[in-house]
């Protein structure tokens, strides 16, 4: 082993990476290298020094992320109370009638104010992918590295296909936090522009593809299909958002 | 409702200290630390069920590094929180004997202060590899980017603190606070 191997091996040797065999020629060669001994062994301060400037939680931490654990409410259920029954016969039909139409009524405007939420999140989120350096957190246009990537990170699979050939290509992918839940967040690019597709498990069933009101600029296009939700948000026309779309299904269905 | 918080504060309250630290390093200061590290507590909380055992420090300090970058990104309102690694400063080697960079590390605010000026990418590819003593393949894992990303960013990040340990001592002979 010359010093060039050497210098080069310092590091994954200190840092234990190499197998046994390597190790013991990196070992002979520092035996026998003075210069190379050094930088072992400079490498070694380095190590030590950085180890010891570790930051211990400081006091009553502990305590307040264990009582903001215990406050809060591990699954945030949809809050819709089911009275209506009761009321029936207590108050008749004519009030059970009224109180029921309030109740479809609110029913409505809950589904459309989270929808509302759910719409700016999905396009906050967009716009942070483009103004940050955030775009990517996987970046690879191989569906074969992005799909693995999510394993672990998810806890569901969301189908990943490059679409090159249809005109979209895959730029990678990252997780996102939205509306207290983790969705994928697959981006691919059209003619310099980027598309986020964020990705979810749906409970209800398939959905045709339909686009949203534009936010902010931003056009929206969503579809369910196959136990998932898809939205897809950008800056290009609705049209190709629509032809993405059902690229992508086409891609998926016959993977599937 | 301590029978349903159990199994996490279980699992990952022991890993405070870490994730802690990771969130100290990222946001350069106790308070934002603090919060950061109780944020991603409750993230992680409420999406304990999709934790599918193995490594729950890895994947605490996943969500910490998640929240901390996030919260970055909104505070710095676009500015890149990572400078691309092609326009980084090109670090020459400095000549160093161990002895000199021993007694410089003796100090542990110089320590401390060098690796604060270290690129948020390198730090925290410095701080999973000495402070938590992960594997490459674990701060690949847990920074999301290939092995040799990672072999780079800890060789360079490196450099620079040992470049910036020896430097500071000799221009200034003393602590700079």
């Amino acid at each position: 082993m010359n010093c060039d191997d050497a210098r080069r091996l310092i590091a994954p040797y200190s840092d234990g990476e190499l197998d046994l065999v390597r190790s013991l020629e990196v070992e002979e060669h520092l035996r026998g290298c003075e210069s190379c001994a050094a930088a072992r062994e400079n490498l070694r301060a380095l190590k030590q020094a950085a180890h010891s400037a570790y930051f211990h939680a400081p006091d009553g931490l502990r305590e307040s992320v264990l009582a903001a654990v215990r406050a809060s409410d591990p699954i945030p259920q949809n809050v819709v109370v089911r009275r209506a029954p009761r009321f029936w016969i207590a108050t008749g039909v004519a009030l059970a009638a009224g109180i029921l139409l309030g109740f479809f009524a609110g029913q409505i405007r809950i589904r459309d104010a989270s929808e509302q939420s759910l719409l700016a999140a999905l396009t906050d989120s967009h716009v942070r992918s483009l103004i940050g350096a955030h775009l990517t957190d996987v970046v690879s246009s191989d569906q074969h590295t992005v799909r693995p990537w999510f394993e672990g990170k998810l806890d569901f699979a969301p189908p990943v296909t490059d679409l090159s050939g249809q005109g979209f290509p895959l730029v990678g992918g990252r997780v996102e936090y939205i509306d207290g839940r983790a969705v994928a967040a697959l981006v691919y690019e059209r003619r310099k522009h980027f598309i986020n597709l964020f990705v979810w498990p749906a409970t209800a069933g398939n959905q045709e593809v339909k686009g949203e009101k534009p936010q902010r600029g931003y056009n929206i296009v969503r579809w369910r299909a196959a136990g998932m939700n898809y939205w897809a948000v950008s800056e290009v026309a609705e049209d190709d958002l629509r032809k993405f779309a059902v690229a992508f299904e086409d891609a998926t269905t016959s993977a599937r | 409702m301590e029978n349903e918080t159990a199994p996490f504060e279980k699992t990952i309250l022991p890993h405070l200290d870490a994730a802690y630290n990771l969130a100290r390093w990222l946001t350069g200061n106790e308070h934002d630390a603090r919060d950061m590290v109780q944020e991603s507590c409750l993230r992680a909380f409420k999406f304990f069920g999709s934790f599918r055992g193995g490594d729950a420090r890895a994947w605490l300090l996943t969500i910490v590094r998640n929240t901390v970058y996030s919260w970055l990104q909104r505070r710095q309102k676009g500015e890149h929180v990572f400078q691309p690694e092609e326009e980084m400063e090109k670090f020459e080697d400095v000549s160093v004997n161990p002895e000199q960079l021993l007694a410089r590390s003796a100090n542990i605010e110089a320590v401390r202060a060098a690796i604060a000026q270290l690129s948020p990418e390198f730090r925290e590819a410095v701080v999973l590899r000495e402070m938590e003593n992960y594997s490459y393949k674990e701060i690949a894992d847990i920074v999301g980017v290939q092995i040799g990303t990672v072999m780079s960013r800890l060789a360079r990040g490196r450099r620079q603190l040992q470049r910036i340990l020896v430097q500071s001592e000799n221009t200034s002979g003393g602590i700079v606070s």
